[in-house]
């Protein structure tokens, strides 16, 4: 695996932010003995007795600095097929096992594959918990926590596009990975999934518009709320196109209008994604999503995460312009085949 | 899209009044503010340069009278920026190289006030503690805080914006720049000890007079100051759309990096 | 470029002294907004030459008589269907005279020369000035063809003197039509599709810095006498050999229903010991103004740099 090129100024909030375990643990149970769990997937359900505050015009307030850092995978491990969800007793082993697996910092066996990690721990923040719901996964439909099967369709551009890296894996910028050529990180998809650090999102709420603004890459998802029509479908764009509506207090946002280039988790340009923001508590936001894309999957899928209320800010996040990683990795590739030749003596 | 819209309509209708009394373009905010949400673009050739200048031709043959320079009657108080003498200096000598120096050329962020005056729209989403302004150019972005958070923690192309109200102008604080934006691609350019501060103040519904001053003591003999007016886009259903130009910038900053074809 | 025709005159039995007076008791009607109105299409094609000729040095106005000879002396002599002497001058002549319109008449005062003052009907050119002008001239016959920027600004599409300012007659195409607006004059000089706008408020001229090819201009009534001053030129333009300082004042005033009068003075220290200055009578036109896309059909750069090109290889 390929690390994606370390750009710019960027900053890992983990030891500024006041999270004691023990508060944590004690708000997982209560939430637990509130949750209802029903077959579709529903998993946190609202908190009858808590009512999101109202913005000035008059939209559930779902404002503020959030992040959704976990490390609850998006598919359900094979060691936990079947086991839908943990129980809370269970979640602050998992979660100490996970994170010291994931600590960059434990010293490698070779030199070689310790160089390979490139980054120390300081500039990871993958997350110390398992999402609040306490699923094992974050895809709640199917109920296996998988993503279903790919069209025949979906199998064959997969298999171009990997064979297509194999074969050229730094012919040039095209070639590198969205996040390495600084064009589109997961944390702004859509759908928001959670990376490898800056895991951080700011929301803003107008009249008449949800303004979600991601850290990585100051992208800015401006969300009008008027009922308009989506642009035109020869129009494509990097994070599709956007249109929100209030049902009851969830937030529901239809995205459509995908490039074939942004390719999530294999998606085609006819990608449909529907999200739902519903804030569950004052530090909680329910982000679900339902990937629709009939010519890769051979059903839609929905996942969960949850947003986590911040203390800190969103910090400038200049990709591009301290992109020292992709003239890196294309002059070390012509060096290698340069080296390479030599030694090949052609 | 019906049954989404007749949802929305059933949304509103439980919202209280004041989610219809607020409209994006309003007088007021619902806390009392001028309104300047909306989406805006100013009309100026301020990008091109600040000061008045005669049209020229670019600086890219093939592009003729596309990569011209249109004339602008300049947007500078006093109709010249104010270097120090070795400063102008490195200004002529950015002129002269702008092909190779100019941020815009490689898709870098804009800073401030740059953004504001690029040939393309911006968006503001206001609320009470924050002003978001949204960038079409490059995704720029920045956040106004109407509470100061204190100084900067660490220094970035759009600097950090503090914002408060003077009457009915905003008046924003901005700091924490780097040293890598310019003003213009006439080779414009400041230090980390920019410092500048804009006033937004609505001019009618539709029109906000856009002030910023500059200070920048490693450059500048003395504080100086652009102004313009700023429109807002009336088409209907207007929105920002992508510029990611990232995209666009590959070959000419990584294409000397290319494997070459077999041969060459 | 611009050829001149010398006219032999007939000298006539009396020299008149002065031009006959225009008529006084015309005024002109108003806009909307007040101005005197000087709207509409005019043309200022005239047989009548900006410089008196040499041969017309001592006489300043021709008689009615005089006058019509020497127009249809010039006619004659202009004639662009008449036969050359040989192929090579046939060919030399370029343009039929369907192509022509310099105009039939000389101006109504019979006045020799456009120039009014100096009263030689002579450019006052300074000392400098002949300087500069002798070394342009000598510039332009060691590097007639080198390039585009070599070639006069009519040929390379970029200024006719239609459109100066001042505006002087051309070889044809001496066409105007004029547009008053609330604070406004508009100016739309058939080439190259000009338009000059000047505003009547106050407002300052442009900063120094910005300089352009027709210049900036300001304009304000004078009673019935609309009166444009221009500055900001450019040293590309060269009106008559000037500088970019040249300064440029010009009045308008209608002085009957068909006749605008077009009267300019022409200040360049630098250029000419004096200023001086120059009456054209536009006459009221039928119209319309024709869109003439110059440059889009600019087919004599190539023509013209392809032939010299050609020329050097063959006398290798």
């Amino acid at each position: 695996m390929l690390f994606p090129g370390f750009s710019g100024a960027r900053a890992s909030r983990k030891p500024q932010r006041s999270d004691p375990m023990n508060l944590r643990g004690a708000v997982f149970s209560l939430l637990a003995g509130a949750m209802v769990m029903t077959a579709s997937g529903q998993g946190l359900a609202p908190k009858k007795t808590w009512t999101p505050a109202r913005t000035a015009d008059g939209q559930p307030d779902l404002q503020g600095v959030w992040t959704n850092a976990t490390i609850t995978p998006l598919e359900r491990p094979a060691d936990l097929a079947g086991k839908e969800f943990f129980a809370p007793s269970e979640v602050g082993a998992y979660e100490k096992r996970v994170v010291e697996n994931a600590n960059v910092d434990r010293r490698r066996s070779d030199v070689t594959a310790d160089v390979g990690l490139a980054y120390n721990e300081a500039w990871w923040d993958r997350g110390t918990h398992v999402v609040k719901t306490l699923r094992t996964s974050l895809i709640v439909d199917p109920a296996d926590g998988k993503i279903p099967a790919l069209t025949a369709d979906g199998e064959r551009r997969a298999a171009a596009v990997s064979e297509q890296r194999r074969l050229h894996p730094a012919d040039g910028p095209e070639d590198r990975g969205l996040t390495e050529r600084c064009i589109l990180w997961p944390t702004a998809g859509p759908p928001m999934m959670p990376s490898a650090y800056n895991n951080n999102y700011q929301i803003f709420q107008g009249p008449g518009y949800v303004a979600i603004m991601v850290e990585m890459i100051h992208d800015v998802r401006i969300i009008p709320l008027d009922g308009r029509p989506h642009l035109p479908s020869n129009v494509r764009q990097w994070l599709g196109d956007a249109r929100g509506h209030w049902e009851g207090n969830t937030l529901v946002v239809e995205t459509t209008n995908f490039t074939g280039k942004t390719r999530f988790r294999g998606s085609s340009e006819g990608l449909q994604l529907t999200e739902r923001f519903t804030r569950t508590d004052p530090d909680t936001i329910l982000y679900e999503y339902t990937v629709n894309d009939p010519a890769t999957w051979t059903k839609p899928w929905t996942a969960q995460v949850t947003m986590t209320k911040s203390d800190s800010r969103v910090y400038e996040y200049a990709c591009h312009e301290g992109n020292y990683g992709m003239t890196g990795i294309l002059q070390g590739a012509r060096a290698d085949e340069k080296n390479s030749a030599k030694a090949g003596g052609k | 899209m019906i049954a989404a819209a007749a949802v929305s309509m059933l949304s509103l209708a439980a919202l209280p009044a004041a989610a219809q009394a607020t409209a994006t373009r309003g007088p007021r905010t619902a806390d009392g503010k001028p309104n300047l949400n909306g989406i805006w673009q100013v009309l100026t050739e301020a990008n091109w340069d600040l000061q008045g200048h005669a049209a020229a031709a670019g600086p890219m043959i093939p592009l003729g009278a596309i990569g011209a320079m249109p004339p602008g009657q300049g947007v500078v108080e006093g109709e010249e920026i104010p270097y120090k003498p070795e400063a102008l200096v490195t200004k002529k000598a950015n002129f002269a190289n702008r092909l190779k120096l100019d941020p815009e050329v490689k898709c870098y962020l804009p800073g401030v006030p740059r953004a504001t005056y690029m040939p393309f729209p911006f968006q503001i989403v206001q609320t009470p503690q924050f002003i978001l302004i949204s960038y079409e150019y490059a995704n720029a972005a920045r956040t106004i805080y109407m509470k100061d958070p204190g100084p900067a923690p660490v220094d970035s192309w759009m600097g950090q914006s503090v914002g408060h109200w003077e009457g009915d102008t905003l008046v924003v604080d901005v700091t924490g720049f780097n040293d890598q934006s310019w003003f213009d691609r006439a080779g414009d350019y400041h230090s980390d000890a920019l410092h500048v501060v804009e006033r937004y103040t609505l001019h009618g519904a539709d029109t906000l007079m856009y002030e910023a001053t500059m200070e920048d003591k490693n450059v500048f003999t003395r504080p100086w100051k652009i102004s313009m007016p700023v429109y807002r886009r009336q088409e209907k259903n207007v929105q920002l759309m992508e510029f990611k130009c990232v995209e666009f910038v590959e070959e000419l900053m990584y294409g000397q990096y290319r494997k070459k074809p077999a041969g060459k | 470029m611009a050829q001149r025709f010398w006219i032999p005159m007939l000298i006539g039995a009396a020299c008149w002294a002065a031009p006959p007076p225009p008529p006084a008791n015309y005024t002109p009607p108003r806009t909307a907004d007040g101005q005197p109105d000087i709207q509409g299409v005019w043309n200022n094609a005239t047989l009548t030459p900006l410089e008196r000729p040499a041969a017309m040095a001592s006489k300043p106005f021709l008689t009615p008589a005089e006058a019509a000879a020497y127009e249809k002396q010039a006619l004659e002599q202009n004639n662009r269907d008449r036969r050359g002497a040989d192929a090579t001058s046939d060919l030399a002549g370029a343009y039929n005279q369907a192509w022509f319109d310099r105009g039939s008449k000389v101006v109504p005062s019979l006045r020799t020369s456009l120039i009014v003052d100096p009263a030689d009907g002579k450019i006052p050119y300074s000392e400098e000035g002949q300087k500069r002008m002798a070394a342009a001239a000598e510039y332009a016959r060691a590097h007639a063809t080198d390039g585009p920027e070599d070639l006069a600004l009519p040929d390379r599409c970029l200024l006719w003197a239609t459109a100066g300012p001042p505006m002087l007659p051309g070889p044809y195409n001496s066409n105007y039509q004029i547009f008053q607006a609330p604070g406004y004059v508009a100016i739309a000089i058939e080439m190259i599709h000009e338009v000059r706008i000047i505003p009547l408020d106050k407002r300052p001229h442009l900063p120094g810095s910005v300089r352009q090819w027709l210049g900036d201009s300001r304009g304000h009534w004078e009673g019935n006498t609309l009166v444009v001053e221009t500055s900001n030129f450019t040293d590309k333009s060269h009106f008559r050999g000037a500088t970019a300082n040249m300064r440029l004042t010009e009045r308008f005033t209608r002085t009957d229903a068909n006749t605008l009068t077009y009267e300019f003075t022409v200040e360049d220290p630098a250029t000419f010991s004096k200023p001086w200055t120059a009456s054209i009578p536009m006459a009221k036109s039928a119209g319309p103004i024709y869109e003439y896309a110059c440059h889009e059909g600019n087919y004599a750069v190539p023509g013209i740099l392809g032939g010299a090109r050609k020329q050097e290889a063959a006398a290798k």
